[in-house]
């Protein structure tokens, strides 16, 4: 015991000096306000640092800041110059003419020949990439042909895919020099040396924590917005992103000018209404009902299918999620091209009608918890009993969920579909509800419409808007009347910048690369 | 020979006829038998855990764009589709060879995973628990000498009040109220992040705040009993002065349950900071593997509930040997942990 009493608070003393030693370690100075870095906040870690195989908002952030694009989209969703200075579009083909002076993030020149090896791998199917069915259509086939002289990279499709061009402004088909092809494996985990495009590179990277970027001397090739408001104030030199998980924690930095900016799906946006920030909102997730409609599933029946969107009031919903969406006439919303508004070809809410057809039904119903918990699945389930059927809800993180059905290895009867369209389009959602069944293909509701299919391929056949809007048109009435999808409500973001920052806010995202700092 | 001496405790009788050991030797061989099974159980435990998590790892990696066969080459390449028995000899072969395996999420090495966020939850534990001790301890003493015998009944009412109160605070309520206060109004303090300093400090006070409160209580409690001894009846008599007689005769016989108590803590400290992290953006163990979790990370989760029981069975350990140098009967007892 004698021994004891000297030794404890000896080793106190040195334990308490040790981590002050380590504490000083992870002090890398304060993060003042103006002058500074600009400082933005995202949820969750990168996945990948390759473009070509991100998946997850953070993945797209990381490849926005380093990687560019042949061309990017607008605050009216319309198609605006990036890497790419003009171009021409076919049903099937699409030619791009690169501006003259690109180089890579090494100084190296940046040609054609090299944007088309970058397109190349991103369309192959043994890169595994993501995007590219949304890109050039489920299972196409890819040439892709340059021109180092006219600087002009040609893509050519087996089968029509009108949105081959605003598909090329995807984070997953950002443009990689080189040095990034030539080692993948390292492209994924960190930064190469000269593999970026974009305009910023990233110079420090502690994962978990927080990445610094910083500006490339003489950048040329921004997105050319038109639509979208100019920010105010000069481009930052140097971007920090850090990762905060919990909204209420960004938005605590945001108030106390730790943060710059940050996104919000839940209440914390509403603590920065009128008080000096901008807030912009903007559609993030775009919610509807879908049916297993495969034999021995009531979704089978029409008429079921009739009743339960008589049973939903899409109003209703978009209360359950803050009343601050959108109430949709179609599986995407109006800011999407060509989506339809028109509320009379879409069922309208009849409770009484869907007592009669719904009392005593048994449904499954399935949807993931990580929106607001899966409160608007809950909203679903007590319309649905309301009307008196028996419902077993089935509330469940995104990757059971997904397992469960998307892939459809679950028993489910009708789920509520929380689309994170991040490309705005009517196509992201529609090559869910068509072809062949999971495994093979996406269509994870089995759904057979051939009224939608045919208007579906007729909007990839055409590239002018006005004949594309009609094709939409056509699609959308024929799944409507059937009752495939229920359209319900968008779930909002609010994009928050603090009092000094700006940034463009383009439909549905705010661009990384456009940060401001004012005064 | 001080009263304190007279108390310590003998070592434990020797039986007539048999040979003297060294009873550590003993002690030591049981207690290394002993992790040697926790590791064991420790392996197959955490292989066998992620099992039961629903939902298909190579579906999250994917994405819900992403098609069936985009969705069974993942699944390929993360070696999912082998049969159970040969994933998890894959798995110990990996460990005797000190690889804990790939991220599936961001194919990062697990080893560098955890060394990446262990420093930080242990900086946060292991400070946290230097204030528990360093504020519980001479707090529960004060308390207890100053309500001795029945005085100072307000006193002791306002302890047991606050202490519990605070005690039985979330930390989650306890940190969104120190960011409130010294953040978002006083703003002398970083509301989160882990670039200064000064950021730690509002995340080590709400870890630690509730234990102080609990052991505050337990020191008191234990400092009552020691005060009402015999030999301490005895040193008061000699009129020794009050820092002697407390931090000489009392305070050595608090701190076997004061160890054992602030062992405990730290272990749970070291696994269960995850709501502190997420509140202050804290780059801990903790929020990555609630990451890991959410996106069917396998290997991620496996090395670190591996890493995090192995730190747990060494800290026992040491608490072990630590109350086996204060008390040398607990070296033939059976163990507290």
């Amino acid at each position: 015991m004698v021994r004891s009493r000297s030794a404890v608070p000896a080793a106190a003393l040195a334990a308490a000096a040790a981590l002050l030693a380590a504490g000083c370690t992870t002090s890398s100075g304060p993060s003042g306000g103006g002058g500074g870095p600009f400082r933005y906040a995202v949820t969750s870690d990168a996945n990948t640092f390759d473009p070509a195989l991100g998946t997850a908002a953070t993945d797209y952030s990381f490849a926005r800041m380093q990687f560019g694009n042949l061309v990017y989209r607008d605050a009216d969703q319309s198609v605006v110059p990036g890497l790419a200075e003009k171009w021409t579009a076919k049903p099937d083909s699409a030619t791009f003419t690169l501006r003259d002076g690109l180089t890579c993030s090494d100084g190296k020149p940046l040609s054609a020949t090299d944007v088309a090896a970058s397109l190349r791998r991103w369309a192959d199917p043994k890169t595994g990439a993501a995007g590219t069915g949304l890109a050039f259509g489920p299972g196409a086939k890819v040439t892709v042909a340059s021109d180092d002289a006219a600087r002009t990279v040609t893509v050519k499709l087996a089968k029509p895919w009108s949105d081959l061009v605003p598909a090329m402004s995807m984070t997953n088909a950002g443009i990689v020099c080189p040095p990034g092809l030539k080692d993948p494996k390292a492209l994924g985990q960190g930064p190469v040396k000269g593999a970026g495009t974009g305009p910023y590179t990233l110079t420090d990277a502690q994962r978990g924590r927080q990445y610094t970027f910083e500006l490339r001397d003489g950048y040329n090739a921004f997105a050319a917005y038109r639509k979208a408001k100019a920010p105010a104030g000069e481009r930052p030199s140097t971007v920090r992103l850090s990762i905060v998980s919990n909204e209420s924690t960004a938005a605590n930095q945001l108030s106390t000018g730790e943060l710059d900016y940050a996104a919000f799906t839940g209440p914390d946006a509403a603590r920065f209404a009128g008080g000096g920030h901008h807030v912009h909102v903007q559609p993030l997730l775009r919610m509807f009902a879908v049916f297993n409609e495969r034999k021995g599933h009531p979704g089978a029946d029409p008429g079921f299918r009739k009743a339960v969107a008589q049973a939903l009031d899409p109003a209703a919903f978009n209360k359950v999620y803050g009343g601050k969406g959108e109430v949709m006439k179609s599986w995407s919303d109006s800011t999407s091209q060509c989506a339809n508004t028109d509320g009379s070809i879409v069922t309208k809410t009849d409770q009484a009608a869907a007592k009669k057809a719904l009392n005593g039904a048994s449904i499954k119903l399935s949807g993931t918890n990580g929106v607001a918990g899966g409160s608007g699945n809950t909203y679903v389930q007590e319309a649905l009993r309301a009307a008196g059927a028996k419902v077993a809800l089935r509330n469940v993180d995104n990757a059971t969920w997904a397992s469960d059905v998307l892939a459809n290895k679950g028993d489910w009867d009708v789920t509520v579909m929380a689309h994170l369209n991040f490309q705005g389009t009517l196509t992201a959602g529609a090559i869910l509800l068509t072809g062949p069944n999971p495994p093979e293909g996406r269509n994870f509701g089995g759904i057979r419409n051939a009224g939608f299919d045919a208007g579906f391929a007729k909007a990839m056949s055409t590239t002018d808007d006005a004949g594309k809007c009609a094709a939409w048109g056509e699609a959308q009435k024929a799944l409507l009347q059937r009752d495939d999808v229920v359209p319900l409500s968008t779930v909002p973001v609010a994009f928050v910048l603090g009092k000094n920052a700006d940034a463009v806010v383009t439909a549905g995202a705010v661009d990384p690369t456009s940060f401001r700092v004012k005064g | 020979m001080t009263a304190a001496v007279q108390e310590a405790p003998a070592p434990p009788p020797v039986k007539a006829g048999s040979r003297v050991r060294n009873p550590w030797i003993g002690f030591l061989l049981r207690r290394l038998a002993g992790l040697a099974g926790v590791l064991a159980a420790l392996v197959v435990v955490t292989f066998l855990m992620v099992q039961l998590i629903p939902g298909d790892p190579a579906r999250a990696l994917a994405g819900t764009d992403a098609t069936g066969a985009q969705v069974e080459r993942f699944r390929h390449e993360l070696g999912l589709d082998r049969p159970l028995p040969a994933q998890f000899g894959s798995y110990v072969s990996g460990l005797l060879h000190g690889d804990l395996g790939t991220s599936f999420q961001t194919r990062e090495p697990v080893a560098d995973v955890i060394g990446g966020r262990l420093p930080f939850t242990a900086e946060l534990a292991l400070l946290a628990i230097v204030l528990v001790l360093a504020l519980a301890i001479p707090l529960g003493m004060a308390v207890a000498v100053a309500t001795r015998g029945g005085r100072r009944r307000r006193l002791d009412a306002a302890f047991t009040f606050g202490t519990g109160l605070l005690g039985a605070t979330p930390e989650y309520v306890l940190g969104t109220l120190l960011v409130l206060v010294f953040a978002i109004t006083l703003r002398l303090l970083p509301a989160a992040g882990a670039s200064s300093l000064s950021a730690l400090v509002l995340p080590v006070v709400a870890v630690a705040l509730p234990s102080t409160c609990v052991l505050a209580r337990i020191v008191r409690r234990e400092t009552a009993v020691v005060l009402n001894q015999d030999y301490m009846r005895t040193a008061r008599g000699r009129r020794l002065p009050p820092l002697a007689l407390y931090a000489r005769h009392a305070l050595p016989n608090l701190l076997t349950s004061t160890l054992t108590m602030g062992g405990l803590m730290l272990t749970a400290m070291l696994g269960g900071t995850i709501i502190v992290e997420s509140v202050f953006a804290w780059p801990g163990l903790g929020s990555r593997v609630v990451q890991a979790i959410i996106n069917r990370d396998y290997p991620v989760i496996q090395g670190t509930v591996l890493v995090l029981g192995i730190l747990a069975a060494l800290l026992n350990l040491l608490i072990d040997v630590l109350l086996g140098l204060l008390d040398p009967r607990t070296l033939t007892a059976r163990s507290t942990s």
